[in-house]
């Protein structure tokens, strides 16, 4: 069976319908911040970038450690590399996102 | 269906016949869509199209047709207020989901712009193109698309009652949500106490034929994982001499079972149960012989519903005829005499694939050929008979098997190995695989 990209964000959506409430109120405020550090002049500083890092970097560690449980399954379930290859993934996709999200709050912070 | 109609049709212009075809070929191939969703312009057409059933096969085949048909006056026929995933009924039996996760609304797929009769087809009419529901309604069509599902025959099974299910000792994991619970509930009693389990697969097709060996694997994990393994005696019946129709999964499960101390009595059908005595009867090539149990998970057979077996679109003759399935040639899912109406789901009579991953694959042919048959176009979108079966073979771990009808594996990730157990077969099931199904019922996969 072959996906299509329009095929594979639907299922994503789908995926993610739950959390999109809590996804779009973010993605506002984060907007709302990020035109107010823009005009600020202090978006992405160093400090900002910094921190946002950090916390992604706990973000990503937290989904690496938490993605077995999140399945119902545990570590010795992860059998060959295309298991643990994936979690990889997963979780740097996670910590992506969450440096994404949390840089203009950052910002704003520093 | 009226000359007028057919004038209609035949009037199409080619760019019109080159758009179906394009819709054809891509959903054949199951890619694409993007494209088609941003370039393909719907077909006019003033057709009544009548979809019986609001299964995955119907909503899936209901939304490809509302978006892709310009003027087509389409009506879906299904009482069903509530949706059941299906394909989660396994973990729910086995504990490993709630019942709610598996419980939506049909309301909440059905697209916009099309008739819901909130009825159940009660007659088909194929020769005079109309089908007359519970409440005496008539509704005539130009073409119809049949995805009514299937029924599972609880009294083929002697002293079998729906209202058995989740009392002394007896399990049932099809058809809705409070079976499946009920069965946890009897399933958790074994798991704690012990005793002879036994585990049936009824003769003939079933949907997700993989079930009843995913609720046998995952009760014996659930007894090694409370500790009362040693307390258990498992016996798996099945009717014949094959635990899976592809060889390769067959060979692996006959290995696997044995060495899990799961013992397959082979040629045992159930024919009968004693509730009150905790006897199960199976007719044997030697005989009636009776086992007794504590548990007992019961497989009924299943054919295709009263009001389609009864009717003239079920297949008369041939290994379909026995379950009363409809009569669809296997590629195109048109019927073989009845060129208007076409066919997809659990009820049609195709070699393998009654799962939710077969609707997956037959709607977006199905519904390409009947828009290819609206328009007068060749038909050019097939269904190789892929299913698919993420095999849980314990909390944790599965195998992610594809096949077509030659029985050949069609891997959709040619990296993971469909021969060995995984993780991520596993989170597919558990995290994604309702993901892709809520999309498909949207037409979308």
């Amino acid at each position: 069976m072959a996906f299509s990209v329009f095929g594979i964000l639907s299922v994503v959506l789908e995926a993610i319908r739950p959390l999109v409430p809590f996804l779009l109120t973010w993605l506002f405020i984060d907007i709302l911040v990020l035109a107010v550090t823009l005009r600020r002049g202090q978006f992405a500083n160093f400090r900002a970038r910094r921190l946002s890092l950090r916390v992604s970097l706990i973000v990503m560690a937290v989904a690496f450690v938490a993605g077995p449980w999140f399945t119902q399954a545990n570590f010795a379930d992860l059998i060959g590399p295309v298991d643990w290859i994936f979690l990889v993934f997963s979780a740097l996709a996670v910590g992506i996102a969450s440096f994404v999200l949390t840089l203009p709050i950052a910002s704003l912070l520093r | 269906m009226s000359q007028k109609r057919h004038s209609h049709s035949s009037g199409l212009k080619r760019r019109q016949l080159l758009q179906v075809a394009g819709i054809g070929l891509a959903s054949a191939t199951g890619a694409t869509v993007l494209t088609n969703e941003a370039k393909a312009s719907p077909i006019a057409t003033n057709a009544r199209i009548v979809i019986v059933g609001a299964g995955a096969a119907g909503l899936d085949a209901a939304n490809r047709l509302s978006r892709s048909l310009d003027g087509a006056k389409i009506t879906i026929i299904d009482s069903k207020i509530e949706h059941i995933y299906q394909p989660g009924l396994t973990l729910v039996a086995t504990g490993i989901w709630s019942p709610s996760k598996v419980k939506d609304a049909n309301a909440r797929y059905m697209p916009d712009g099309i008739q819901w009769i909130k009825a159940r087809v009660a007659e088909f009419n194929p020769a005079s193109n109309r089908v007359v529901t519970d409440k005496g309604q008539t509704i005539e069509y130009d073409y119809l698309m049949v995805t009514t599902g299937l029924q599972v025959n609880y009294d083929a099974i002697e002293g079998m009652s729906t209202d058995l299910i989740g009392q002394l000792g007896i399990g049932c994991v099809y058809d809705n949500p409070d079976h499946a619970s009920r069965t946890w509930r009897m399933i958790d009693t074994f798991t704690d106490q012990g005793g002879v389990g036994i585990f049936t697969r009824a003769q003939g097709p079933v949907k997700c034929a993989g079930a009843p060996l995913k609720v046998t694997m995952l009760t014996e994990d659930l007894l090694h994982r409370k500790g009362n393994r040693p307390q258990a005696q498992m016996f798996y019946t099945p009717p014949a001499t094959g635990l899976f129709s592809q060889p390769d999964i067959n060979a692996f499960l006959k290995e696997e079972f044995p060495n899990r101390g799961i013992d397959i009595l082979w040629n045992h059908p159930l024919v009968a149960i004693e509730p009150e005595l905790k006897r199960a009867t199976f007719k044997t090539p030697e005989g009636t012989k009776t086992l007794d149990y504590d548990f007992i998970h019961v497989v009924p057979p299943m054919q295709a519903p009263k009001a389609l077996a009864e009717s003239d679109l079920a297949w008369k003759e041939g290994s379909f005829a026995g379950g009363h399935w409809m009569e669809v040639d296997k590629y195109t899912l048109q019927h073989r005499r009845y060129p208007n109406v076409f066919g997809s789901g659990d009820c049609v009579g195709t070699p393998i694939g009654k799962t939710a991953a077969s609707v997956k694959a037959q709607v977006p042919v199905a519904t390409a050929n009947l828009m290819a048959s609206i328009s007068g176009a060749e038909f050019s979108a097939q269904y190789n008979g892929y299913t698919s079966c993420p095999l849980i073979t314990r909390k944790g771990q599965g195998i992610l098997v594809e096949f077509d009808y030659d029985l050949k594996m069609i891997p959709s990730f040619p990296f993971i190995s469909p021969y060995e157990q995984h993780w991520f077969p596993w989170m597919l099931k558990d995290r994604m695989l309702h993901a892709a199904y809520n999309a498909m019922l949207r037409g979308r996969v």
